[in-house]
């Protein structure tokens, strides 16, 4: 039912594309062998000595790296991971010792990778055209000639539409190169940030429909619309952000493909309020985001149920915030991927990859309290030591599918490759439920 | 700079403390000390020295045993600061902050006060008697001032000096037996727990000094408590929805004609605690311990009733404090800090902190309109608490100069009212 499904959407697309934008179809290059020569230098895999913990590299490609921590980076059966190496697409099996593949030759600037069929996404730099590849076959077409200027970011549940945005008029490419974070391999300075932000440039978000290849426009804005992110669960609602220095915004907002229920997710309160790196769960109600009130003081993961309205805000400790989190695909536990001393934490014991297990109040929630945003605590479990990392290069961490590893990006040895560590999130939780003191005692006043 | 010899307190510490050296504590001078004649036998030479640890000389203010300030939030000083009141036992004291003589001002047994700011008097009530008192502190006389409704106990008094504001039950507090195997602390929340929730109607009342007329301020059925009236302004009244500090929203402020009844801090998150809230000199500004969640993340803030700007700043675990208490222009706060029984559960919490307060630079080019300013405390120890008993409440406040940092403690083993300097001791004190 599934497969079927899975393949009648993909000719639905494909036929659709080659209709609708009378474009000959451009078939990809036999998928192309890696040389892994470059990595000698590198281990393979080894028993990190400070936690006990497997590492293991998952690719060949010096300077390769995962996709940004909050797109999917997955083939929909979970068995390859789809990452960057030289501007170029590669691909790799998770389990197995099989060698890197590589998918699209670059340059690439924007790329989508399927939830529902193993096909990905992508925009050429060359020739700004909108391309569907898949995975397995290695068929590629071009599906449309997006507008100047205009990325696509994610793809819906149902993998339907797509959706992006765009800088209307004239741009210098350096500031849609400067500005993407999927190029990106380090963060924004601060005073790009906020050149940018204060440039206040017309932007559009856009959907694509990908069996009509029809662009509509949803939201017209001069704030810096960025990180689009499809709720992997429900088809047409979208997450994005009004991107700048995050004192300066209120970022996180939803808004329906039909351009209705244009919502703020968190309002600031504080004058040096951050909210930032939100995420979907799973479930594809809950966004999690980064919150610390204020910057650099207290540090939380913080989520909001699109659904119900509750909120949860769990307190993590200075010296384990880390730039980017993830939730498992079951939201029993979190990852996270650390931070040096030059972060908002200013952490004096950041560099880990970090696993991280909640602990909430176990008293069933007062009626009356249902108005109040629920707290808990997470707890971390180290599992890579970074302190060789240089936080120039995101590790942007991310569980693998089955939840059994956390995957990320490090320089450890220098050029940077992207890693897994054995998770044990099982063993984990049993651990932590033996520590677990829970909430329902009364605090001394 | 240290010492400023011009300061008459100054002056008057340095003559008590002229034949102290060294660290160890050594007595004061015997004259300067009063012996009440309704405690004779139960008076101590008072002591001073330098805290090792931090440096900051600390001085025993009070003789008496079992004396203690009054709570960190009641005005304790009158006669525009020359006079400090406290309690010893259920008796009230007054203690000369110039010549340092202390002596008794009502025996007691007093269950409520109220200390007059400018004119040297004391308001006060007594057990199971309707009557307000006051007495004069230049020579003890004490007159009836007013009748009050039965069960009203009293805690303020207006800036202009013509009102007295308390609470009183409208009928007696229900008791609920206690559960003899439930520990010190848990009897308390339980207590605490099951008065909120009896909902007993109360009164939140002013009496006339004058004309002795009574006013219902507010009827609640809320747990209304901790009355204080603005230093400044004479019809601002701030109160507290009193309970288990994650069940109430606490802080309010009210006008003596019952009007802009207005809850201070909402609470947003589960366990969100606001309290222990006191007035901040200028009369406008509220300031209170803010935890997000109870026992989580600190916070010292503050909310301005007039330009309705808030501030927050933040702290370290380890320096948080059952209370605070600001100086009169802000520039510095106090702390009594806490053991790790306490919220904080901090592990060396047991100190007397000075706090300089710095503001986080805002965000420049977007609008600031209604956003919290936010900052940091910053703590220097100025006594180190390690041997005081936190059953006992430090209740910590300045002197009206802001050169001391006034406290209860137990660290000499009975319970004496002290002061701490906020200025380093020099090596060699001038003036030897």
């Amino acid at each position: 039912m599934c497969q079927k499904l899975k393949s009648i959407i993909t000719k639905c697309v494909v036929m659709a594309l080659m209709g609708c934008c009378g474009q000959a179809s451009t078939w990809a290059q036999p998928v192309q062998q890696s040389s892994p020569s470059n990595s000698l230098n590198t281990p393979v895999t080894w028993v990190d000595s400070d936690t006990g913990k497997r590492v293991t590299r998952l690719t060949d490609e010096p300077n390769s790296r995962s996709l940004y921590f909050n797109q999917n980076a997955f083939t929909p059966d979970g068995k390859e991971m789809v990452y960057l190496a030289n501007n170029s697409i590669y691909v790799v099996a998770l389990a197995g010792t099989n060698p890197t593949r590589l998918l699209v030759p670059g340059p690439i600037n924007s790329i989508v990778v399927g939830r529902k069929t193993p096909t990905v996404y992508f925009t050429k730099t060359d020739d700004n055209g909108f391309y569907a590849i898949n995975v397995n076959t290695g068929q590629m077409l071009k599906l449309l000639d997006l507008p100047l200027h205009a990325r696509v970011t994610t793809l819906n549940a149902d993998e339907t539409m797509a959706a992006g945005t765009l800088i209307e008029g004239e741009v210098s490419a350096s500031v849609q190169q400067d500005t993407d974070p999927v190029l990106r391999s380090a963060p924004l300075t601060e005073d790009q940030m906020d050149a940018r932000f204060t440039a206040r440039l017309p932007m559009a978000l856009y959907t694509l429909d990908l069996r009509t290849a029809t662009i509509k426009t949803i939201l017209r804005s001069t704030d810096w619309l960025d990180e689009v992110m499809f709720s992997p669960k429900d088809p047409t609602l979208l997450m994005y952000c009004h991107q700048g220095p995050w004192t300066k915004v209120d970022r996180i907002w939803t808004i329906r493909t039909d351009g209705t229920g244009n919502e703020l997710v968190h309002k600031r309160t504080l004058s040096r309020e951050a909210v930032g790196n939100a995420f979907w769960d799973n479930d594809g109600n809950t966004i999690w985001y980064d919150l610390q009130l204020p910057l650099g003081e207290t540090f939380y993961l913080a989520s909001y149920n699109v659904k119900t309205g509750q909120r949860m805000r769990y307190s993590i400790a200075r010296d384990n915030w880390s730039i980017h989190y993830n939730a498992a695909a079951d939201g029993s536990v979190f990852c996270g991927d650390g931070s040096d001393s030059v972060g908002p934490a200013v952490a004096l014991d950041g560099k880990w990859v970090e696993l991280f297990t909640p602990k909430t109040r176990i008293e069933p929630l007062d009626p009356s309290k249902q108005n109040l945003i629920q707290t808990g605590s997470l707890n971390p479990w180290h599992l890579v030591n970074l302190s060789k990392q240089k936080y120039t290069v995101e590790p942007n961490v991310r569980f693998s599918p089955d939840h059994k590893q956390v995957i990320f990006t490090s320089n450890m040895f220098g050029p940077s490759y992207v890693y897994a560590v054995d998770a044990d999130v099982v063993a984990t939780q049993a651990t932590q439920v033996k520590y677990s003191v829970g909430g329902g005692k009364l605090p001394n006043l | 700079m240290q010492y400023r010899l011009a300061c008459s307190l100054q002056v008057a510490l340095l003559c008590l403390v002229s034949a102290m050296v060294g660290l160890t504590p050594v007595a004061l001078s015997a004259q300067a000390v009063t012996t009440p004649t309704t405690h004779v036998g139960n008076t101590v030479p008072r002591v001073s020295w330098i805290d090792e640890d931090t440096g900051h000389r600390v001085i025993q203010l009070t003789p008496e045993k079992d004396s203690r300030g009054l709570y960190f939030n009641e005005n304790a000083f009158t006669d525009g600061g020359k006079m400090m009141v406290y309690f010893v036992g259920q008796s009230v004291y007054v203690l000369n902050l110039e010549s340092h003589r202390a002596r008794p001002l009502v025996p007691g047994p007093v269950d409520s006060l109220a200390v007059a700011r400018k004119t040297p008097v004391v308001y006060f009530m007594r057990p199971r008697d309707t009557g307000l008192y006051v007495a004069k502190v230049d020579n003890g006389q004490i007159v009836k001032v007013a009748d009050l409704p039965p069960r009203a106990t009293i805690s303020t008094l207006n800036a202009d000096e013509t009102l007295v504001a308390g609470t009183y039950t409208e009928i007696d507090v229900p008791q609920h037996p206690v559960d003899p195997n439930l520990k010190a602390s848990s009897v308390r929340a339980t207590q605490m727990d099951a008065r909120l929730a009896d909902h007993v109607p109360m009164v939140l009342f002013t009496v006339n000094l004058k004309t002795a007329e009574v006013k219902t301020v507010l009827h609640s059925t809320d747990w209304l408590n901790h009355v204080q009236f603005s230093p400044k302004d004479p019809t601002l009244l701030m109160y507290c929805h009193e309970g288990l500090w994650w069940k109430v929203d606490r802080i309010w402020t009210i006008r003596t004609d019952g009007t802009q009844n207005q809850l201070i801090h909402a609470r947003t998150v589960d366990n969100e605690v606001a309290g222990h809230e006191f007035w901040d000199a200028d009369g406008v500004t509220i300031w209170y311990d803010l935890q997000i969640p109870h026992g989580a993340n600190f916070y010292v803030a503050s909310y301005n009733t007039t330009t309705r700007e808030r501030r927050w700043y933040h702290m370290d675990r380890d320096a948080w404090s059952i209370h605070y208490n600001s100086a009169a222009d802000d520039s510095i706060f106090c702390g009594d800090g806490g053991d790790r029984t306490q919220v904080a559960k901090s592990k060396n919490g047991q100190w007397i902190e000075l706090f300089t307060p710095s503001l986080d630079p805002p965000p420049t080019g977007v609008d600031q309109t209604g956003m919290v300013e936010t900052g940091a405390f910053q703590a220097e120890h100025l006594a180190n608490m390690a041997k005081h008993n936190y059953k006992i409440e430090p209740n910590v406040r300045f002197s009206p100069d802001n050169k001391l940092v006034i406290f209860t403690s137990t660290v000499l083993g009975d319970t004496y009212v002290f002061a701490v300097e906020v200025a380093k001791a020099s090596k060699q004190p001038s003036g030897q």
